[in-house]
């Protein structure tokens, strides 16, 4: 019976002891409770807790703003850490809208990683902030929108250099067929802006093609 | 104010005042459990602690005689049930939103992410150790008379532990989750490969309507999500508990657990610590007994070399408890329960693999549906449910590799176990097998001969031969037994470690060529 | 099992061992401590960390003809937005005895669930209502204004 005891004794204290160190580590160690912990307003600190954007409308939930707590609704931050900065005004109501709908990333994630979409599994990783305007055509695929001149000198490349020929874009093109009627069909590239991009995409897309040896796309250009 | 008015009055107050103590009585009828007589009563007066027997063998109180593993399995059970219920606040059965939902609780459900860990690696634990505690009640010869019904209650439940693990998988609905359960689902519906083999699968269709029935659709889709949950959630836990319920009073009906038959000559209670039981003239007259038919094991053997169970088996059973909860708890802090990507229905997984415990079979099913999914399966599932009816010797009971042969015949069974196992799957995986070597051989014949079959054979062969070398049936249960588990290991391996994309062979997942 | 038995003792008596046994007792208050502290944990879990609804403060565009004493109804949201002569204002549609939904009509608001009825300024007028209907913290922002359901005023605060 002694050794029963031993075993409930030394097990109970381990059990004891992780469940401790479990709750010290959610609800003190984490990224952002420190840069909450840091950030001021006008009366003082905030209280530390998570925040969210809800969009209702895009099913979203964005939890970005509980390390960016300067754009969470309501709050008027003063320090100058640049996590907890405010927006900058934009058409849309950041506070309402949500983040991850032009930014991209994994809005319900609540640590730097894998908010950010840097972990294994998260197929669509942020967008460089250079290049958010490309989420525009998430929604208005054909309005005008902020960067329309990016976009106006895109369409233009893409009507000059024919890609249509091939391509669909938003119902238009994808007539011609290499390799003839029973040939493939080139990708209706209508929603590729969709699912975020990776900008090297294009650079080693146009790389495969100098290397490929062959294929329908070649011998239609006069290839191989 | 009257006589009588005042004294009710006063009686109102003083059971007023008493309620606390009043209570206690209530609960604890027999009296505080201080000495041995009141915990008995304490223990056969109270509904959960009365499935155990009052008083349990020194025997069975050692760590080498169970392992404690029926009470690992039972808390892991536990575990799993507390967690999971937990889980539930915030799960959502609905494709897409229940990956969101696991989603939330792994980042903002407070102690959500260390509930689900410990919900997974505790239901990972419960079905390793359902196993070898399985292994124990064989090696100790324990499923024989009077205990042969209570084998066959443990294969339900083990059936059972494996199904609630399986239905569980489903749950998250990431890329793992629904490749293991399309692959899964698709082995129930590998009897087609005979029906199709004879030309009858129009008429009698069992293995599509396995399917069927099991995923509610033609593809793993909301409708069997909501299948899964249900089973996962309500019938398979209370089917579960109901087993589990019959399993532990028949283990008390049985007469405790098996023991050698001069077991008293072999442990000895400490006088200075135990307390005969039998000091004074007995006070009851055994008015039952003369009514019930039959005699119960326990007649005729003297309680002497028992203890009390409360606290000798108290202390065992608890500390086991905290154990196990200890394991759950650490595995659940070094590594995260998985959740890859958002299920997509139109990329598989590449390998898609089905949950562990299933991986001996996804590799015995890459040769033949049929026999891998079914066939050998249900051969081995019913062959375990007739040992108890098939060995009928006494020789052994209660001890750890008893019986003829012994400790030596598993040994040399390891060992013929892993070997022809191994020797089988490096000849097909080295030079493929049968319809590499005559494309147009029929598939009723790779059904019947292949790597899964060929091993079955083999080791059927080695147990007749140890069955009439010792002219023994347990010595041919022995040698069959273990190698079956010998060759569960080596199948489990392979398809989990050496087996990547295509399901073609890989020294390490290291060198799976990511595309 | 700490106390060796002095005489012959019987099953039917006491044995003093819970006292001394410290080992035991130890390991059943580890025990009883490990529960204890994950009592807390489970405890825990089912309190939401996070409100799973949309922000309380948000923006709103009236309408250019807004007629004075017609409620704008933000899509969505149990407010109602009006515009007179001295400003704009909002008042909160959520009945305050249990919560129904009041309706605007034309002495002001009637809750369809308990009979209850307000004001056009929000005070109570008949039934169970405990307390008048809130006025919202309103202020000039972005393109239009911005109502904090969160914040309440004084009863005819107008921006
Ligand atoms: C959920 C699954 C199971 C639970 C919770 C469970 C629990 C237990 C417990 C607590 C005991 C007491 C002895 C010990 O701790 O080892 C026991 C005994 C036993 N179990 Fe299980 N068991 C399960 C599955 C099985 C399976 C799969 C089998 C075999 C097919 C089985 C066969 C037996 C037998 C024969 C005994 C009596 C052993 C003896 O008398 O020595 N059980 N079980
Ligand atoms: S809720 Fe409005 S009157 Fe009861």
């Amino acid at each position: 019976m002694k050794k029963n005891k031993y075993l409930l004794l030394i097990s109970s204290l381990g059990v004891l002891a992780l469940l401790v160190a479990a709750a010290v580590s959610e609800n003190f160690l984490k990224e952002w409770h420190a840069i909450q912990g840091q950030a001021r307003t006008q009366e003082g600190p905030i209280d530390v807790r998570l925040r969210q954007i809800v969009n209702p409308d895009l099913k979203k939930a964005d939890r970005c703003v509980t390390c960016h707590v300067g754009m969470a609704p309501g709050e008027q931050i003063l320090s100058d850490s640049k996590v907890a900065q405010p927006h900058k005004n934009v058409v849309h109501d950041t506070a309402t809208m949500g983040c991850t709908t032009c930014h991209g990333g994994q809005g319900q994630a609540t640590e730097k990683d894998d908010a950010h979409g840097n972990v294994h599994f998260w197929t669509e990783p942020m967008l460089p902030a250079k290049y958010a305007y490309a989420s525009c055509g998430t929604c208005h695929t054909p309005l005008n929108v902020p960067n329309l001149e990016t976009l106006s000198t895109a369409r233009k490349t893409f009507e000059r250099l024919d890609c249509y020929s091939c391509h669909r874009l938003d119902g238009r093109g994808g007539t011609l067929r290499p390799g003839g009627e029973t040939g493939m069909e080139g990708p209706d590239l209508s929603h590729v802006g969709l699912k975020g991009y990776n900008q090297n995409w294009y650079t080693a897309h146009a790389q495969k093609n100098v290397e490929a040896q062959g294929g329908p796309w070649r011998r239609f250009q006069g290839g191989q | 104010m009257d006589e009588a008015n005042r004294s009710a009055l006063n009686e109102f107050w003083v059971n007023l005042k008493s309620v606390p103590s009043q209570i206690y009585r209530a609960m604890f009828r027999g009296g505080a459990p201080v000495s041995d007589r009141t915990r008995s009563s304490f223990v056969f007066g109270n509904v959960f602690l009365h499935l155990h027997s009052v008083r349990t063998h020194l025997w069975s109180l050692r760590w080498t005689a169970t392992m404690g593993l029926g009470i690992i399995t039972t808390a892991a059970f536990l575990i799993t049930l507390v967690t999971g219920v937990l889980l539930m606040f915030y799960y959502k059965p609905y494709p897409d939103v229940a990956y969101q939902s696991i989603k939330d609780i792994h980042f903002i459900v407070p102690t959500g992410r260390f509930m689900r860990n410990i919900h997974r690696w505790a239901a990972n634990v419960m079905v390793v150790a359902v196993l070898l505690h399985m292994a124990r009640a064989f090696y100790t010869a324990s499923y024989r008379k009077p205990r042969e019904f209570n084998w066959f209650i443990g294969w339900g439940l083990l059936v059972t532990t494996l199904a609630l693990s399986f239905t569980g998988y489903l749950l998250p609905w990431d890329q793992l989750a629904y490749w293991a359960i399309t692959i899964g689902a698709n082995i129930a519906q590998s009897p087609r490969e005979i029906t199709d083999a004879m030309g009858i699968t129009e008429f009698f269709d069992i293995g599509g309507l396995q399917r069927e029935v099991l995923l509610g659709s033609d593809k793993v889709g909301e409708e069997s999500l909501i299948r899964f949950y249900l089973l996962h959630v309500m019938i398979l836990p209370l089917v579960l508990a109901m087993l589990m319920a019959v399993h532990f009073w028949r283990i008390r009906k049985d007469g405790g657990l098996a023991k050698p038959v001069d077991v008293d000559d072999r442990v000895k209670a400490d006088a200075e610590e135990h307390y005969p039981v039998f000091t004074e003239e007995p006070q009851k007259t055994y008015q039952l007994a003369a009514v019930v038919k039959g005699r119960t094991p326990a007649v005729g053997s003297g309680p002497e070399n028992t203890v009390p169970s409360m606290p000798h088996l108290f202390y065992a059973e608890l500390g086991v408890l905290m154990f196990t909860t200890l394991i759950c708890i650490v595995l659940a802090f070094v590594s995260d329960a998985p959740l890859k990507e958002l299920a997509n229905p139109l990329v598989p997984e590449n390998p898609a693999k089905a949950p562990w415990y299933f991986l001996g079979l996804q590799e015995i099913v890459a040769f033949s549906a049929f026999m891998g999914g079914i066939g050998i399966p249900m051969l081995c599932w019913i062959g375990l449910g007739l040992i108890p009816f098939l060995d009928k010797e006494t020789e052994g009971t209660g001890e750890w590799f008893g019986g003829p042969g012994g400790a030596k015949l598993v040994g040399w069974s390891m060992i013929y176990g892993f070997a022809t196992s191994i020797a089988v799957e490096a000849v097909a995986i080295r030079f493929g097998w049968l319809r590499e070597w005559f494309p147009d051989i029929p598939q009723l014949v790779i059904t019947l001969v292949n790597p899964g079959t060929v091993i079955t054979v083999l080791y059927a062969g080695f147990s007749i031969w140890a069955l009439r070398r010792f002219n023994s049936t347990r010595a041919g249960a022995l040698a069959l037994f273990t190698c079956f588990l010998c060759g569960f290991i080596v199948l489990t391996v392979i398809g989990t470690y050496f087996r990547g994309p295509n399901w073609e062979f890989f020294w390490s997942p290291a060198d799976w060529n990511a595309h | 099992m700490t106390t060796k038995p002095t005489e012959k003792r019987s099953r039917f008596e006491p044995e003093p061992m819970p006292r001394r046994d410290f080992l035991g007792l130890a390991a059943l208050a580890s025990m009883a401590a490990a529960f204890f502290v994950s009592m807390f944990g489970m405890l825990k879990l089912p309190k939401a960390a996070v409100s799973a609804s949309p922000s309380k403060k948000y923006s709103v565009a009236l309408p250019d003809a807004l007629p004075e004493g017609e409620a704008f109804v933000p899509p969505g949201r149990s407010v109602a937005v009006f515009r007179d002569g001295e400003g704009v204002f909002a008042i909160s549609t959520v009945c305050t005895h249990l919560g129904c939904i009041v309706k605007p009509n034309a002495n002001g608001f009637e809750c369809p669930c308990h009979g209850s009825g307000f004001s056009k300024d929000g005070a109570v007028t008949k039934g169970p209502a405990p307390k008048p209907l809130p006025w919202l913290k309103v202020s000039k922002g972005g393109s239009g204004f911005v109502i904090d359901e969160e914040a309440t005023v004084k009863t005819g605060t107008k921006v």
